[in-house]
Formats: structure tokens, C-alpha cells, sequence
């Protein structure tokens, strides 16, 4: 019973000793309300990171180097040709900009090799600014031995270091008798007195145990000291060495090499009133003053014209000759022409000697048989005339609108025989419809303004046009005009339309690549909070037209939102 | 659970937020706050003027006898250091040239308290909440 009290006071007294602690331990000097304890990133190099209305700046040491990247506080660009003057113990000493690279300035300096911290200030003149930015560097005082034993931590590593070693062989000898104590302890039951003795026991053992294994940092065997130097990690001259990772409270630790590898780009939010919107899906229609269809209006065989039927996706000028039909005359209708053309050709012929007669007894016959003679000629002339190419004229089937053709429904010798088939469909690009459908007439009544994304993210401006006052399936069918259509679009393509009503919202307008999903599926943004890490903000969005989003909760104004590289840095583990 | 229970809950969670809240960020003599090290210190330009004063962190005067400062001063594009001296109390002092424009200046001081490290604050001017 008494050995569970003292576990409970023992873990009582553990987390009031973590909770007081933490805070003491996060900061040195004092701190402030107001600032939520960041987790520490352990970071294979001394970096400092700072800064300003302007600039923010991230400097990495790597021996006696000191690589700088200097971007734009508001939107992560790189910034290039700004003269970096570094000042630390009092020397002054200007980067040099690294070449190939944007925004990287390169120092080399004999203070980096000096342990201890170093407070920096870094005077920027860039094209249109100009700033100064304190910050201060720890070198630790191991950092090369670091490097050099950090990368080998094997049990055999141990094994052979505590075979070296006397006092590591002490220490190790004292835990096990500590094991053998506790064993003899826990075996005597109903004991609690002697549990407790011998914990303390164990303890005092264990902390003179702990005095063996915190030597400084005197002879660690004779193979690190040769191998030191070479065993310190040559990086690249960019220092791309870390990845970018998730920190255990989720949010993400992203190096600048990385950031700039990803192109990631913040704007700073602003809070703004939008319309308030509306989402619709509609499809694009071809306008009905912009698509013509081609139809026969007798039954016929197709002929091609005189450049061939044409395919689709061709263009063609209001007015060209498509195709032709060939009348189709069935054998009935075509001997009683024949007939009737013999009929007529008989008579013309019966006519014509009349005529010829009377025409040299001119002056001897009345003048008025020989006119009937010519009308009666010119009369059989006219039908035989009309009778004849009712066998071998064509009809010709012109584009009744310029534009592309978007279906043909014939070959060559195709025979039509329906007045209702549609031959050939054209459609004017240039004029192309949306046709949407609302579900509540409030919005019907109320649209004004309207954009429209495709499935490819093509985005189109919109014009209302009108809705109609009969319901189609329970909906309203409204009709838009896509102001200036680009390539690409296809008849019966779906689109999602974003159409502004009346009313105002106020929140954070935000690109809408900005908003990605977490995880759990729940709209988020990545806050830029500090240079080199990230904080997914969970956010109430709505769409303000196809391609900007108003944030209505879950964004201070001012903050940094990342805007280009959002998706990519979503997918960081 | 116990009313007191909930009462001293309720106490306990209130009085760090107090406790650390931070003051205004002007300073006790007109000019930008902001954090050096352990203190506080206060930065005041007037005309070509540029004064240094330190308070701790419960904003109480510090002496200052012995110690040194440096101001490294960011006016017109252009950089200067300026050596401010101590100038009784809590004052430091030294001369710059401003031109009189105290917009948009920016300023870093290093100040060396006598037996201490020296410390490190940045002051915009033009500029406040910053």
C-alpha cells in the first residue's frame, strides 16, 4: 500500500517538476506572454534564424563556413544582388553571393570555429531595401566531435568504448549490481522498508555511477582523435544535407535549401469583404446564333463537294459548299419523266417545223398564228427545260454559319432518306454559352457576376445572360456567356461555376491552391511561422470566384499563408 | 468536482497568463521598448541625438555606471556606428548624423553591462508593433 503512495507522489512530483521546468528550460533571459513555446528542432548544424518587416534570414554554419539565405519576409522569394555585411566580435565582413544559387551568400570566417554563442548583426542593402538583423549563433563546443561520434552509436560501438574505458567499466559493474539489489529487494515481500532502503541504495550506486561517465571531454580512445577530421561531413556548398520533416506537435520543420527546392511562396493575409457566392455545375452549349446544323431537304445520294466532305475539327466559312445530294428518282418517276420528256421533245419537234412553215408564208398567214406558233415552241422549250435535270441535278449543302465542324454523319454515297437527319453540326467557337442549373430561385433572381472552371482548371469569365421561368427537372436553367473563350473548350463539357449574389462576407481572400486537405480530409493552410517551419491552420473557406477563396475562420490577419508549393509541403511525413 | 477544487484550478491557470503578460511597447520616456538580454531597453532619438535607456525586466532603472554600448544605425541606406556613452542613471548617449528623418531608421545596439556579456536588441523606427 505504502509503495503505491510513494509511486503516486513520486509521479505527482515528476509532473510538477515537467511542467515547471519546461517553460524554464525553453527560454533563456525572460520571456513573455503572448509566445506559445515552439519545439525545438534539433538541427544538424548551428543556425541562426531571424527576421525583419523585409528580410528573413536563415544562417547555417558548417565548419568555417556560413552559408546565408535571405529571402523576402512577405513572399519567401530569394532575394539576389543584395550586399550581406555579417558583424560578430567585432569584426565586419561582407558575403559573397553564392553562384548558381538564389539568395545564398557565402562567409567564411575564422570566428565559426570558436565555441561558445555569438551574437550577429547583419547589415542587408538590396535593390529596394535596405535592413539590419541581430541574431546570435551557438557554436557548440563539440561540434566537430559531434559529428564524428554522432554517426556511430551501435552496441558494439558501446561494447568497445566500455572495454576501454575504466570508469565506463566501473559504471557498468554498479548498474549491475544495482539489478542484482533491486532483485534481492522486490524477493523480500511485505518489505516495503527495505524496498525503499534498497532504492536508495541503488540510486546512491547509480549516481556515483553517473560521476564515472561524466568525465569531460579528456581521452575518448585514440581513434577518434585520428579520425576526427575526416570523419566531418563534407556538405554540399548549398548545405542541402537536412530534409524536411514533421515535428511531433504536426507542424513541419522545412530547411530553406528545401524551401527553395519546392518554390514555396507566402503572401501575407489580409482581411478583405467579397461577395458572397454561390457554386453551380453547368455545361458549355454552343450559343444558338453560333452553331448551325446541316440537314438534306430531299432523299438523295451524298456527293462530295468540290474539297471533299469535310472531317471534324475542320473549319469552314459560312456559305461553302459542304457536300452534294444526287435526287434519288425511282424507276417509276423516272420513266414517267422519260415520258413525259419524249412527249415534250415530240412536240417541240412538231412545233419548231410549224413554225419554220409559217415563217416562210409570212405575209400570206395572219401575223397572229405565227406568234402562237413561237409561244407554243417557247412554252415546250421551258418544260423540256424543267423536265430534264430532274434527273441529273445536284443539291448543294452550304455551312449556314463559319465555324468548326463538330459532327459529320455521313460518308460519300451515303444515301439520306430522312429530312430530319442531321447531316453535318458546326459550332463557332467564339461564341460559346454555359448552361447552369439553380435549385433555389433566390439565386436565379439575385446572379450577377459568375466565373467557371474547367476539369483541366481552365478558368473562364462569365456574363448572366438570363434564367429561364419554366423549371427543368425541379431546376432553373440559367444561361452565361463565356466572355473571350479560350482553346480547348468542347461542346457538353462540365464546369463548376462560382456566381456571385448579393450580399457581403468578410474574411481572408486567399489563391484557392492555398487551401489543401490534411490528413483527416479538413481544409487547411500552411502558416509560414517562422523561417524554417510550417503550422497547418484548419480553415472554414468559401469559394469568392474559380480561383481565390475567402478564409471565414481559422486565420489571424497578417499572417503568412503559403500560396505556391502548399500541396507539396502537405505531403512531408 | 469540489467547488474550491474548481475555484483553485481556475486561480492557478490565471496567474502565469498575468504574470507574463508584457507591457506597452513605448517606453517609459517616449521611445521603442524591446528585450536585450535580461533587460529592457528603451531607444529615444532626438534629433541627431540617440539615447539608450535600460530598465529591468520590471521596467526599473538600471545603472548604467561602466558600461559600454554601441548603436549601429541603418538612415538614408546608409550604416553607421555611433559609441554611446554613459550619461547618469539609465541613460546612455551618443551622437549620430540622422538628417533629422527618424522614419524608417533602423537600429541595433550592443550593450556591455559591467562584468556581463554584452547583449543585443534591434529598434525600427517609424514603426511600432514590431
Amino acid at each position: 500500500m505504502s509503495v503505491r503512495r510513494l509511486l503516486a507522489a513520486a509521479a505527482v512530483a515528476a509532473s510538477v517538476t515537467a511542467s515547471v521546468a519546461a517553460p524554464v528550460l525553453a527560454h533563456e533571459g525572460h520571456a513573455h506572454g503572448g509566445e506559445e513555446p515552439k519545439p525545438v528542432v534539433a538541427m544538424a548544424a548551428p543556425t541562426l534564424e531571424t527576421s525583419s518587416a523585409d528580410f528573413e534570414l536563415v544562417a547555417v554554419a558548417q565548419g568555417r563556413i556560413l552559408l546565408v539565405y535571405l529571402d523576402r519576409f512577405t513572399t519567401n522569394e530569394p532575394v539576389n544582388g543584395a550586399v550581406v555585411e555579417i558583424t560578430a566580435d567585432g569584426e565586419a565582413m561582407t558575403a559573397s553571393p553564392v553562384s548558381g544559387e538564389e539568395g545564398v551568400y557565402r562567409l567564411e570566417a575564422g570566428w565559426l570555429s570558436k565555441p561558445g554563442a555569438h551574437d550577429l548583426t547583419v547589415s542587408i542593402t538590396a535593390a529596394d531595401a535596405s535592413d539590419l538583423l541581430i541574431g546570435t549563433l551557438e557554436i557548440p563546443a563539440t561540434a566537430a566531435v559531434a559529428t564524428a561520434t554522432g554517426t556511430r552509436g551501435g552496441v558494439s560501438d558501446v561494447l568497445a568504448r566500455v572495454r576501454q574505458d575504466s570508469g565506463l567499466l566501473l559504471g557498468a559493474a554498479m548498474v549491475f549490481l544495482l539489478g542484482v539489489l533491486t532483485t534481492v529487494a522486490l524477493t523480500q515481500r511485505g518489505r516495503p522498508r527495505a524496498v525503499a532502503g534498497a532504492v536508495l541504495i541503488g540510486l546512491g550506486l547509480l549516481l556515483a555511477g553517473g560521476t564515472a561517465f561524466a568525465h569531460g571531454d579528456e581521452d575518448h580512445g585514440q581513434d577518434d582523435k585520428g579520425k576526427s577530421p575526416a570523419a566531418i561531413p563534407s556538405t554540399a556548398p548549398t548545405g542541402a544535407s537536412e530534409s524536411p520533416r514533421r515535428l511531433p506537435d504536426g507542424s513541419l520543420y522545412v530547411p530553406k535549401p528545401s524551401q527553395r527546392l519546392l518554390s514555396i511562396r507566402t503572401t501575407v493575409a489580409r482581411s478583405q469583404e467579397a461577395a458572397r457566392t454561390v457554386q453551380l455545375i453547368g455545361q458549355i452549349a454552343a450559343d444558338p446564333n453560333g452553331g448551325g446544323h446541316v440537314q438534306a431537304t430531299q432523299i438523295g445520294r451524298i456527293e462530295p463537294g468540290d474539297k471533299g466532305l469535310p472531317y471534324v475539327g475542320q473549319r469552314v466559312e459560312a456559305g461553302q459548299i459542304l457536300a452534294y445530294i444526287a435526287a434519288a428518282v425511282n424507276i417509276v418517276d423516272r420513266s414517267g419523266i422519260q415520258q413525259q420528256i419524249a412527249i415534250v421533245e415530240q412536240e417541240l419537234v412538231i412545233a419548231e417545223s410549224r413554225l419554220q412553215r409559217l415563217r416562210k408564208l409570212e405575209g400570206s398567214v395572219p401575223q397572229r398564228d405565227i406568234e402562237e406558233a413561237e409561244a407554243t415552241l417557247n412554252g415546250l422549250r421551258k418544260r423540256r427545260a424543267a423536265l430534264s435535270p430532274t434527273l441529273t441535278t445536284k443539291e448543294a449543302l452550304r455551312a449556314p454559319i463559319s465555324g468548326i465542324v463538330t459532327a459529320n454523319n455521313v460518308k460519300v454515297g451515303q444515301v439520306i432518306d430522312g429530312r430530319d437527319q442531321v447531316l453535318f453540326e458546326i459550332v463557332d467557337p467564339a461564341r460559346l454559352m454555359i448552361e447552369a442549373v439553380a435549385f433555389d430561385p433566390r439565386v436565379a433572381n439575385t446572379v450577377h457576376m459568375a466565373s467557371a472552371t474547367t476539369a483541366d482548371g481552365v478558368t473562364l469569365a462569365l456574363e448572366h445572360l438570363g434564367h429561364s421561368l419554366a423549371l427543368r427537372q425541379q431546376a432553373i436553367p440559367l444561361l452565361f456567356r463565356i466572355i473571350a473563350p479560350p482553346q480547348g473548350l468542347a461542346v457538353g463539357q462540365p464546369v463548376r461555376i462560382v456566381a456571385q449574389i448579393q450580399g457581403m462576407a468578410s474574411g481572408i481572400v486567399l489563391p484557392r491552391k492555398s487551401v489543401v486537405r490534411s490528413g483527416s480530409g479538413q481544409p487547411i493552410v500552411w502558416q509560414h511561422e517562422s523561417p524554417q517551419r510550417f503550422v497547418a491552420r484548419p480553415v472554414r473557406t468559401q469559394p469568392v470566384d474559380a480561383n481565390t477563396v475567402l478564409v471565414l475562420a481559422g486565420v489571424e490577419p497578417e499572417a503568412r499563408i503559403v500560396t505556391d508549393g502548399a500541396g507539396l509541403l502537405n505531403q512531408v511525413r | 468536482m469540489k467547488f474550491s477544487t474548481f475555484a483553485l484550478a481556475t486561480v492557478l491557470f490565471a496567474v502565469p497568463a498575468v504574470a507574463l503578460a508584457d507591457g506597452p511597447r513605448i517606453g517609459a520616456n517616449g521611445g521603442q521598448r524591446t528585450d536585450a538580454g535580461p533587460y529592457h531597453t528603451e531607444l529615444v532619438l532626438k534629433g541627431n541625438d540617440v539615447v539608450l535607456y535600460v530598465t529591468d525586466a520590471a521596467d526599473k532603472p538600471v545603472d548604467v555606471t561602466g558600461a559600454k554600448a554601441e548603436a549601429t544605425i541603418l538612415a538614408d541606406r546608409q550604416t553607421q556606428k555611433v559609441v554611446l556613452e554613459p550619461a547618469g542613471g539609465n541613460a546612455l548617449k551618443g551622437r549620430a548624423n540622422l538628417g533629422g528623418a527618424h522614419d524608417s531608421v533602423k537600429v541595433v545596439t550592443a550593450l556591455t553591462m559591467p562584468g556581463r556579456k554584452p547583449v543585443q536588441a534591434r529598434f525600427e523606427m517609424g514603426r511600432t508593433g514590431h
